[in-house]
């Protein structure tokens, strides 16, 4: 029955090649396959082992793809106005199937994330894996945490309690300050900078954290951040494989 | 005592936790790597550079690895709710009003410096800093294993400005900051109980 199937022509279509256990099937289970030839067919020995990589970057981008499925089931079942917001929290967490435990993923997922970039850089560091040719990446990376960050923290409004809407508040506070463009900055108000013509205000939609706050932060959260950081990954992960793959000692053999 | 636990075991501080416990651990482990390597004088990733296949001794890994990463994130998703507070209310601010836990750094240099460095130039110089890091280290010893001796400037710089002024200063505003921003020890009579936050 099942040899029957491998010789149908709808079989063959899919799968372009055997099983068995050859070197060269090795290489076309990676090649052949769109999600993992992200990866290179072969690596060092030294790439495999979790005591060198930690794994914390893989699980970043693990975490990344979980936060994005829970986050659109979520979607479902939350409206971003001041109107309902709250009241679809407390929906979700009561009477959803499922939905305190897609919110918790979604929460704990999230921390977890800031958590794991912070680890995967540390450990980029100590093995100067930012050195030529890969300075390039490391700035991507940067520009990824501050990516990173930036979801967390525009997700952390939506609950709309008083957690979501006063950590915020603190966090925007700052931009008042911002020299130039804040109306309590350095040169601010020589530039005609007011509460309600500021950057925060440009940020907040409003003089205070409020509704057009909470629809602001919600598409940032939902749409422009998540393509942003997309796009930033691919381009991290292109340019692992560009600069040579994972960094490793120069070798005797090397050279 | 109890009143410490509580707050360490509260929720959202959950990851401050884990952040503490990973940091000291991966700080210790990537030394004793890097002085593995320094001793012995040569690294030893150099003597695991034969190439093996992605599948399946890559592969392998990732998938084990994303099974143990998905049961601990389901078990802690199952065991633990995510807080709801209070709609959200203009009215009543809370005292103290903290920031998300990975800028509580920043808001305690706010103690220290005008908003406008601790909110804005700081930040903007961590970034560019992190940024700038490749183009000023150019040291070409220690690329692409543990060390500890090819890099000491560097590796001490770095563990300072993450350790102590990145996850320090967290630990700090988490932990030991209540109403008013004020210090705290852990343990204080009575003053626990009031941190919202």
């Amino acid at each position: 029955m099942l040899e029957a199937l491998k010789k149908t022509e709808v079989y063959k279509s899919i799968f372009r090649h055997s099983y068995q256990d050859t070197q060269r099937n090795r290489a076309l289970q990676i090649v052949d396959n769109v999600f993992l030839h992200l990866h290179p067919v072969r690596v060092p020995r030294h790439a495999t082992n979790i005591g060198y990589t930690w794994g914390m970057g893989g699980i970043t981008f693990l975490l990344f793809i979980v936060l994005t499925i829970t986050g659109i089931i979520l979607m479902f079942y939350y409206r971003p106005t001041a109107q309902y917001a709250y009241e679809d929290m407390k929906y979700l967490m009561n009477d959803v199937p499922f939905g305190p435990l897609i919110r918790n993923m979604h929460r704990w997922g999230a921390h977890a994330m800031v958590l794991t970039v912070m680890l995967h850089m540390f450990r980029v560091f100590l093995t100067g894996s930012y050195k030529p040719p890969r300075q390039f990446n490391w700035v991507v990376g940067v520009l990824l945490l501050v990516l990173t960050f930036l979801l967390s923290f525009s997700g952390y409004l939506l609950p709309w309690d008083q957690l979501a809407i006063w950590a915020v508040t603190v966090g925007t506070n700052m931009a008042r300050a911002t020299p130039l463009l804040g109306h309590e900055g350095p040169f601010g108000p020589q530039l005609g900078m007011m509460p309600d013509n500021d950057v925060r205000f440009v940020l907040l939609g409003g003089t205070e954290v409020g509704p057009p706050t909470l629809l602001r932060f919600y598409v940032g959260h939902c749409i422009f951040l998540p393509i942003i950081a997309a796009i930033f990954m691919a381009v991290h992960f292109w340019r692992v494989r560009k600069d040579g793959g994972i960094s490793g000692p120069e070798t005797p053999t090397k050279n | 005592m109890e009143q410490f636990l509580e707050i360490l075991t509260k929720p959202d501080n959950i990851p401050i936790v884990g952040l503490l416990v990973s940091v000291i651990f991966f700080t210790w482990f990537a030394l004793k790597k890097g002085r593995r390597n320094d001793a012995q004088g040569f690294p030893v990733e150099a003597t695991m550079d034969d190439k093996v296949q992605v599948w399946p001794y890559l592969v392998r890994v990732e998938f084990l690895a994303t099974i143990a990463v998905m049961a601990v994130l389901l078990i802690w998703s199952i065991t633990l709710d995510a807080p709801l507070e209070e709609p959200a209310n203009r009215a009543l601010t809370p005292n103290p009003s903290k920031a998300p836990w990975y800028f509580l750094g920043l808001q305690e240099l706010l103690v220290y410096f005008d908003p406008w460095i601790a909110g804005v130039v700081l930040p903007t110089l961590i970034i560019v800093g992190l940024m700038a890091i490749p183009y000023v280290d150019i040291n070409p010893k220690g690329n692409g294993y543990y060390t500890y001796k090819e890099r000491k400037f560097a590796i001490l710089t770095f563990c300072f400005g993450f350790l102590v002024l990145w996850v320090f200063l967290i630990f700090l505003g988490t932990f030991m900051r209540g109403p008013g921003w004020n210090f705290f020890l852990p343990g204080e009579n009575g003053i626990l109980t009031m941190w919202q936050y």
